[in-house]
């Protein structure tokens, strides 16, 4: 039997006091060692979910349990060993190397005065390594494209060794060798234990690597379950107020919209 | 054909740092010997020797004046190194948050109001300028939307702004035979008065300051990234913003206190450590910390020695700073094709 690695339930949740929640008894249940995919349309909830996951927002209303235990309950560093988030775009101001970047990824696990050793760089040059930017290591993070910025920040997150990664629109700024990179990289972690949650806006995607669908519309969940039941053209339609068709091309899910 | 290979950053931080160590110590000796007793030039050790009034200016008046001058240097440039990474800005310097223009409304309070013996104007400089950073703080607390960093700027530019507003009202009824001179020579920054009673109060509490920042100086990496990345990677972030900060500061307005404003040095010997030592606050903040302290050492020099009449170190380090911060923003390695 499967455990629940992220569990949400009853979910309320506004930036701002007032009748226009962003997330509105919000129900969800991850189980361990999967792909989840949230798609949904622009603003509704989809990175505040993630933050609230993360213990950055607070839900006004409502539980988030991690691995069974209220959130709140557990220390700062101890969220930063178990869950790590790949945010969409992350503005960097000075100029880290790419290895320098990857390492902060060790900070979970270093005390507020300790400085990384050689088990952590060697930790940063796998993740390094795993996403295919270990020879750019000394390269600085100010000097790389958008899609290479992607990938060291999901590098970043795989320092960090935790069993939860939330990815914010992981393929937005990716080419399509990129993508495909990313996606091997995302079985690789599945195969190793690891439970992934990412949202994105591409069903393609979705349909490829995704093991089960969280379909999110007005800050509620509208449809969820696994991959091959959910990611319908009609559910898509309904979520997107767009006319969605769902057709096959070489055993692959493809989507066609007007 | 290869490339040759690149040295690594450890090793080239290494060399950098025992190269700064070896010329900040040639440069602090040389400021010592330094002078215009009983001419312009230098000291020589038969004269340390044998004539005890150059013996006494070395020892009670240069020594303490060159151990503060490094003091000053180090502290406005790790300052400086901090609040650029916390606040995620490479313009910000160690004045922000209304600390320069609190301690200098200070120090014209006590200059024109309560009275200018040193002790009170260095007391009246401290307690403003820690009064800054508190009111800033409080301020951003209060302010309801945006995230920390950004209220906690525009916190600091409001307080700063009230300060100078008020400094204004005490120039403007002091009396311009006397304390005008006064207020603007301080403002001006210069260390002619240091002795070693200065030394003793400013040396300790900024020695406990730059410790604490040091030994925080890698978490300052993860605390230079964005507010819910930093917090996803374990990081408190208010509290530990708020614990790197305070050492700052009040090392700031220590030195401030003693030494008045002295520009540019917190916000060019950041950008100039990033630039030999690459953006890892491991080695950017003690590099730093190196070049402050080196140039604060020659500025100073410059400050006194080349003419019978002082002029304020301030105006030194405004000068050959802005002239340096050109020379380095020209000379960046990324060209861009017009």
């Amino acid at each position: 039997m499967s455990e629940t690695i992220l569990e949400f339930s009853d979910l309320a949740f506004a930036y701002q006091k007032g009748p226009a929640q962003v997330l509105d008894r919000f129900t969800m249940q991850i189980e361990r060692g999967g792909v989840v995919a949230v798609l949904g349309p622009n603003g509704t909830g989809k990175t505040t979910m993630l933050m609230l996951a993360l213990g950055w927002l607070a839900p006004d209303a409502g539980v988030i349990k991690l691995l069974g235990t209220p959130l709140e309950q557990y220390a700062r560093r101890e969220i930063g060993q178990k869950i790590s988030l790949v945010p969409q775009f992350e503005p960097t101001f000075f100029d880290f190397s790419l290895l320098d970047f990857a390492l902060l990824g060790r900070a979970p696990y270093l005390g507020n005065f300790s400085m990384p050793g050689p088990e952590d760089y060697e930790i940063a040059r796998q993740a390094l390594n795993k996403v295919g930017m270990a020879e750019k290591a000394q390269r600085s993070v100010m000097n790389i494209s958008g899609g290479e910025h992607q990938l060291v920040l999901l590098a970043r997150s795989l320092a960090q060794q935790t069993e939860l990664l939330l990815l914010d629109e992981p393929t937005s700024h990716l080419d399509i060798k990129n993508k495909s990179r990313l996606l091997a990289i995302l079985r690789e972690l599945v195969a190793e234990g690891k439970t992934i949650i990412f949202t994105t806006h591409e069903p393609d995607v979705a349909a490829m690597i995704a093991t089960s669908v969280v379909m999110v519309k007005g800050g509620r969940v509208l449809h969820a379950g696994p991959v091959n039941e959910v990611m319908t053209g009609a559910n898509l339609t309904e979520v997107y107020d767009t006319r969605i068709e769902a057709g096959e091309y070489a055993s692959r899910q493809v989507f066609f919209w007007d | 054909m290869t490339k040759p290979a690149e040295l690594n950053p450890v090793r080239r931080a290494r060399i950098l740092f025992i190269g700064l160590g070896v010329l900040l110590a040639l440069v602090f000796v040389l400021s010592l010997l330094a002078g215009r007793y009983p001419s312009p030039g230098f000291l020589g050790i038969d004269q340390i020797q044998n004539d005890q009034m150059a013996s006494n200016i070395l020892f009670q008046m240069r020594l303490p004046r060159v151990l503060l001058a490094l003091v000053v240097g180090m502290s406005l440039a790790a300052a400086g190194t901090v609040m650029q990474m916390i606040f995620g800005n490479p313009l910000v310097d160690p004045g922000f948050l209304g600390v320069s223009q609190g301690a200098a409304f200070g120090a014209g309070l006590s200059i024109v109001f309560l009275g200018n013996s040193p002790w009170l104007v260095q007391g009246s400089a401290a307690f403003f300028a820690c009064l800054g950073l508190a009111v800033s703080y409080l301020v951003a607390w209060k302010i309801r939307y945006g995230s920390w960093v950004l209220r906690l700027i525009l916190a600091g530019i409001c307080v700063s702004a009230i300060f100078t507003s008020l400094l204004g009202i005490i120039k403007y009824s002091a009396d311009p035979t006397s304390q005008l001179a006064e207020l603007t020579f301080w403002l001006l920054g210069g260390l002619s008065a240091i002795t070693w009673q200065e030394v003793y109060v400013v040396g300790p509490l900024v020695a406990v300051c730059l410790t604490g920042l040091m030994l925080f100086r890698w978490r300052l990496n993860v605390l230079a990234l964005k507010d819910s990345t930093a917090f996803s990677l374990g990081a408190s972030t208010s509290l530990e913003r708020l614990f790197i900060l305070a050492l700052a500061v009040i090392a700031t307005a220590a030195v401030t206190a003693v030494s008045g404003l002295v520009a540019w040095v917190g916000l060019i010997m950041p950008h100039l450590a990033r630039r030999l030592f690459g953006a890892d606050a491991r080695f950017a903040l003690p590099g730093s910390m190196l070049l402050g302290g080196l140039t604060v050492l020659i500025c100073d020099s410059l400050s006194r020695v080349p003419f019978a009449a002082e002029i304020p170190l301030g105006i030194v380090t405004s000068l050959f700073g802005a002239l340096f911060f050109m020379v380095l923003m020209m000379s960046g390695s990324v060209g861009v094709k017009k």
